[in-house]
């Protein structure tokens, strides 16, 4: 090699070495770029710590190609602190689990993308948010209906329509889809869904209709509507149905409930997208990751004949006594 | 008042020991019986009021948790509801009220009901808002929504729906409170009086020794010998009966030893009385024997002195008849010797008067016979009889004699005074002088003989008036006599109603003087 050529290499590295350097520096004082995933769930107490262990196990799945970082809060949270673990961590996407997690993050603010889940969130009271809420996709209820009670025609529902009008929207599509008449019945609190559960326990048909429970405890709670509505419909031998795990032991004949690890799994999907396309439009969705409930004593007080086979596409079956 | 409170605490103070103790540990066990009692069932009614306001509010709370969908519902179920709610045990009526606190129904027959407070944080909880002398009024609101919020749940709102009033009745707690006070003051007496018994059972024990000893000295106050303390009881008490008994020993024994001892001195008291009485018999004895023998001597003695005396005097006087015929150098030796005789017969004669004047002296044997005396005569009399004496031993003799001159006296008696005082100052000085001073006047006769002899030393001063005594008492003495003189002197003094006395020097003199009290006492 030549002194020339050695000598334009030789400025060619320190060119190089002086650019490298010029990077670094400039990296610095821009500010890391964002990375990652963090994921916020609460500190709670069993059984809701299984569930958001379930839940982070399936975000783990869904996002092994990405660094997750998870942190809990209490109630009330350390705002300050969470404030200084969000700029050392500096994520791309948040995915907040639960109620605490969720207001805390939109409280402090931040532009960085986030996911909810775990929350009974519906794209009206969280709009241009991504996320599942607890809100069971209506085809998968009506799909359960028909296949227990394939008589059934007419489905009733009281709703808050300041929450859940979205919801019905989307089961009055499915409902035509499978050839189901919906009756919704607005209700703004709970004296006006008693008087509209009351006028339903009356006015139902036992051999055609069926009452669908909204998990929105602002229209059934369970120390008062439920009671009156599962006693009622006992008496009547109405059919109903719910997505509410609890409820399926008060006495309604199916419940669709959180399928945890498959909704970790969604909810890591839905912050890849946010990770790959943040500008995508966002929305909160209905649960499709679900497991079935079934009480059989239910079934035999309404004449329900059902084989081995169906009960055995359910995940928690109660028995007859 | 306050008289009586001290006569009542004297009289308590009087009391005996168990009564006071019994009254003092009854006031006590009453008194505390009575205190726990009132303590205890106060406690425990405080206690249980309390408890049963929390039970009451809890029920009331739970009344309006199950009353939640009466609210939902008419108001035919609502009025049923509040009938269930004053149906309930203890319960006096009822109300539910509207969210703004207005009365909704009532249980038939409620009284107007207490305004109602607002509802307080929580989901049910119940509040006491009114309290009367027959019961108690708690109002609990009725709401909706969880107790428990899910962390999945975004909204948890809660509506109030309304009040559950519920009038509790105190009769049951008040009979509960009757009923705690009367147990706890029965068992409160029960204990009361089974201490008291057991406290009088040991309050026996205590006494009954004390009691008991107490019994014992009484006897012995009343003059029961051999009586002695039971020992019995507690420590201090048996103690006390120990030293008791051994007092009692002790006394018994000194008793004992006194009695002895005063047979031992009344049979020497006898003894000596008897062996005094020998001796004053003997005394008188030997006395009367002393003046017979003296008697006997006065005569025996004396006449045949006498008659020395007579017969010497008769030669003397022969010898007068013989001057001339015979050898005058014979003569002159006889009427020496005849002097001589004489001389010592006259000193014999008086030392035998003068035995036998004390004799009669001591024997009282000796009257005084008053008469008018001169007194200078006398004087001169007396110091003319010793002028010879003085001679003797060169001695001057001076007289001053003063005062009234004529005196009641006895002269004899007075004139041996003087005459003794003046042969002894005579006799003890050579070569001085010896000064005789009589004086009369005032209710007194004070004869004073001074001398410039020998002296006498201050301690003999005691003797020298004792009979047969002498200053210089040795074998080798230089002045003789019998030592009677002033043994008579005084003597004569006394009996004459005056005393002696003496002051002297060794070496410089000595002054004797007489005083006798004028007119003299018989």
């Amino acid at each position: 090699m030549s002194a020339l050529c050695r000598w334009r290499c030789g400025v060619a590295l320190g060119l190089a070495m002086i650019l490298l350097l010029a990077c670094a520096v400039g990296g610095v004082a821009l500010g890391a770029p964002p990375r990652g995933v963090a994921v916020l769930y609460p500190e709670t107490d069993p059984p809701y710590r299984q569930i958001f262990a379930d839940l982070l196990a399936g975000i783990e799945q869904g996002l092994s190609a990405e660094t997750v970082r998870t942190r809990s809060l209490s109630d009330p949270p350390d705002v300050a602190a969470l404030r200084r673990w969000l700029d050392q961590q500096a994520p791309a996407v948040v995915i907040a689990l639960g109620r605490v997690p969720t207001e805390t993050y939109e409280h402090i603010g931040r532009k960085t993308p986030h996911v909810v889940g775990a929350l009974d969130a519906s794209p009206q009271t969280h709009p241009h948010v991504a996320g599942v809420g607890l809100a069971v996709d209506p085809v998968l209820l009506f799909a359960t209906l028909q296949q227990l009670a394939p008589a059934k025609r007419r489905v009733w529902v009281v709703f808050n329509p300041a929450y859940d009008r979205w919801l019905i929207d989307l089961a009055r599509i499915a409902a035509t889809a499978r050839g189901l008449e919906l009756e919704p019945l607005e209700a703004g609190d709970l004296r006006e869904s008693a008087q509209q559960f009351l006028r339903i326990l009356k006015t139902a048909d036992p051999a055609t209709d069926a009452l669908w429970l909204v998990a929105d405890a602002g229209i059934i709670d369970s120390e008062t509507i439920l009671p009156l509505v599962i006693e009622k419909s006992w008496q009547r031998r109405l059919l109903v149905f719910s997505n509410s795990l609890l409820h399926i032991q008060r006495g309604v004949l199916f419940a669709l409930y959180p399928d945890n690890v498959p909704l970790g799994r969604r909810l890591a999907e839905l912050a890849a997208r946010a990770l790959r396309t943040p500008e995508a439009p966002a929305r909160i969705e209905v649960l499709r990751a679900v497991k079935r409930a079934l009480n059989l004593k239910i079934a035999a007080h309404l004449d329900l004949t059902l084989d081995r086979d169906v009960e055995r596409q359910f995940d928690w079956v109660l028995p007859v006594w | 008042m306050v008289k009586v409170r001290t006569s009542i605490g004297r009289g308590f103070a009087a009391c005996s020991f168990r009564r006071q103790l019994t009254v003092l540990s009854s006031l006590g066990l009453w008194g505390l019986a009575l205190a726990i009692a009132l303590a205890s069932s106060g406690f425990l009614a405080w206690r249980l009021e309390s408890l049963a306001l929390t039970l009451l509010g809890e029920v009331t709370g739970q009344l309006a948790n199950e009353s939640r969908l009466v609210f939902l519902e008419s108001s035919a179920s609502a009025l049923e509801r509040a009938a269930q709610i004053a149906a309930f045990p203890g319960v006096r009526q009822a109300a539910l009220l509207k969210p703004d606190a207005k009365p909704w129904v009532t249980s038939p027959g409620a009284d107007p009901w207490p305004p109602v407070p607002p509802a307080r944080e929580g989901r049910s909880r119940a509040t006491l808002i009114h309290e009367d002398h027959d019961g108690w009024y708690f109002s609990a609101p009725v709401r909706t929504g969880a107790e428990e919020v899910s962390p999945m749940v975004a909204r948890n709102e809660t509506q109030l729906l309304g009040y559950v009033v519920v009038a509790w009745r105190k009769a049951p707690l008040t009979q509960w409170r009757t009923w705690l006070f009367v147990l706890n003051g029965s068992i409160a007496l029960m204990l009361a009086v089974g201490i008291f018994a057991a406290l009088q059972g040991f309050l026996r024990r205590l006494t009954g020794p004390l009691d008991q000893l107490v019994g014992v000295m009484q006897r012995i106050q009343a003059g029961a010998c051999g009586v002695r303390a039971a020992i019995a009881g507690p420590a201090e008490t048996r103690e006390i009966g120990r030293v008791f008994n051994d007092l009692l020993d002790r006394l018994e024994q000194h008793r004992a030893a006194l009695e002895q001892h005063r047979a031992v001195l009344e049979s020497e008291v006898v003894m000596r009385t008897q062996d005094l009485s020998a001796a004053r018999d003997l005394a008188l004895t030997a006395d009367r024997y002393k003046s017979a023998f003296l008697a006997a001597m006065s005569h025996e003695m004396r006449t045949p002195l006498q008659t020395i005396i007579g017969y010497t005097q008769e030669g003397e006087k022969q010898l007068k008849f013989l001057e001339g015929d015979a050898d005058p150098v014979i003569l002159e030796t006889l009427a020496d010797y005849f002097g001589i005789v004489l001389g010592a017969s006259d000193e014999l004669l008086l030392r035998i008067n003068q035995v036998l004047e004390l004799a009669a002296l001591e024997a009282g044997q000796r009257d005084v016979v008053l008469e008018e005396v001169d007194l200078p005569r006398l004087v001169d009399e007396v110091v003319a009889a010793l002028k010879l004496h003085a001679a003797r031993n060169r001695n001057r003799v001076d007289v001053i004699c003063e005062g009234e001159r004529h005196v009641e006296m006895d002269s004899d008696k007075l004139r041996q005074i003087v005459r003794n005082l003046l042969d002894n100052a005579c006799k003890f000085t050579h070569d001085g002088t010896v000064r005789l001073q009589v004086r009369a006047g005032n209710g007194m006769l004070s004869i004073e003989v001074a001398d410039s002899g020998i002296g006498i030393p201050e301690d003999q001063f005691p003797l020298i008036f004792e009979p047969f005594r002498q200053v210089d008492m040795s074998d080798t003495r230089r002045y003789g006599g019998t030592g009677l003189g002033l043994a008579i002197t005084k003597s004569v003094c006394q009996l004459l109603g005056g005393t002696i006395a003496v002051d002297s020097t060794p070496g410089v003199g000595s002054r004797f003087w007489v005083a006798i009290p004028l007119p003299v006492r018989l």
